[in-house]
């Protein structure tokens, strides 16, 4: 059965849940972390392409955020973009902690999937991985920008707000983010299941 | 754009949806432990959130309407409408020398009379010492 309550939580924006929750209110904190919890957790998935690292970052942005909580100002920026901005340092830090071959590890150690759609699956498996490898050759802001439009989904607003830029100046990193990857992933077109230049 | 650049284009895209789909759905057991990091909610640290600033006008414009909210604006548009009348009606009194409609507002001289000082030298007889 859903409340009167759940349902005027749903209706507000994540900067009114965040001074709710600084208020006691623990339901708009609980709406908060439904509504972002899952795309922080991919945000972070698409960058450390480790299901256990990601679930580990997303909960200590989170605890972040609740800690920041009372002294949260409606005009300072919006709560997924602090999140996001969270999320992407957090990433660096165990980045650069991590011995570098723990993602192909991870590929490695998923379990086969018997169904029907197993081909597909890992064939969507080989090309995520070879796009994550010629994402992580790119200069660090023109991949965090085309991970935040392309994987993330996010407008150019939004990514220009999470990355401190002018939309132009997001617009122009995605675009030479995009043909650096297209020029990478060039010679892996058959590997890939491309052939006579069609998708 | 030509046809091999929208191939290009095409298989980019094709390769970011196949990474979408890779990446796991969050598990139920996740989602419970982020809800576990919410701490219970501690009245005493309770805050207002800080109003988004505004210009000048809009602080001297909602500074008017919260005065006349909070008051019967019927009866202060009364009592300041009387003020000024009397106000006016001073000044207008002022300026045509008490005559109004030919009517003095000075009672001796409404009367006719002469209006005669009885005890002029009174003062003078307190400075020579009652002589």
């Amino acid at each position: 059965m859903v409340k009167d309550t759940d349902i005027s939580l749903g209706d507000l924006a994540d900067n009114a849940l965040l001074v709710l929750f600084a208020n006691g209110s623990k339901p708009a904190a609980m709406e908060l972390t439904r509504r972002l919890g899952p795309k922080l957790f991919r945000h972070a998935y698409y960058r450390l392409q480790n299901k256990s690292d990601a679930e580990d970052i997303a909960q200590e942005a989170f605890l972040r955020l609740w800690k920041i909580a009372p002294e949260w100002k409606q005009d300072q920026a919006q709560v997924s973009t602090w999140l996001y901005r969270v999320i992407d340092n957090l990433c660096i830090d165990r980045l650069r902690a991590r011995r570098p071959s723990s993602s192909l590890d991870d590929l490695t150690n998923d379990p086969v999937d018997p169904s029907p759609s197993a081909d597909q699956s890992m064939l969507d498996q080989s090309r995520a991985l070879a796009l994550h490898t010629a994402l992580a050759a790119l200069p660090e802001r023109q991949a965090q920008a085309v991970r935040l439009r392309h994987l993330d989904n996010l407008t150019n607003l939004e990514i220009a707000q999470i990355m401190g830029l002018t939309v132009e100046a997001v617009e122009s990193l995605t675009a030479r983010g995009k043909r650096a990857l297209q020029a990478q992933l060039h010679g892996q077109k058959t590997a890939l299941g491309y052939e006579n230049d069609t998708a | 754009m030509t046809q091999h650049d929208q191939n290009q284009d095409a298989q980019l895209d094709d390769l970011f949806a196949a990474a979408r789909r890779d990446a796991p759905e969050p598990s139920d057991a996740f989602m419970q432990a982020l809800f576990d990091t919410i701490p219970e909610p501690n009245a005493a640290t309770a805050v207002t959130a800080e109003p988004v600033s505004q210009g000048w006008w809009a602080g001297v414009r909602q500074a008017v309407t919260d005065t006349f909210a909070t008051r019967n604006i019927f009866a202060d548009v009364s009592a300041l409408t009387g003020v000024i009348a009397a106000g006016v009606f001073g000044v207008w009194i002022g300026v045509n020398g008490g005559d109004i409609g030919g009517i003095s507002l000075n009672p001796f001289e409404a009367q006719g009379l002469d209006i005669v000082d009885p005890f002029s030298g009174l003062d003078l007889s307190y400075v020579d010492g009652g002589a």
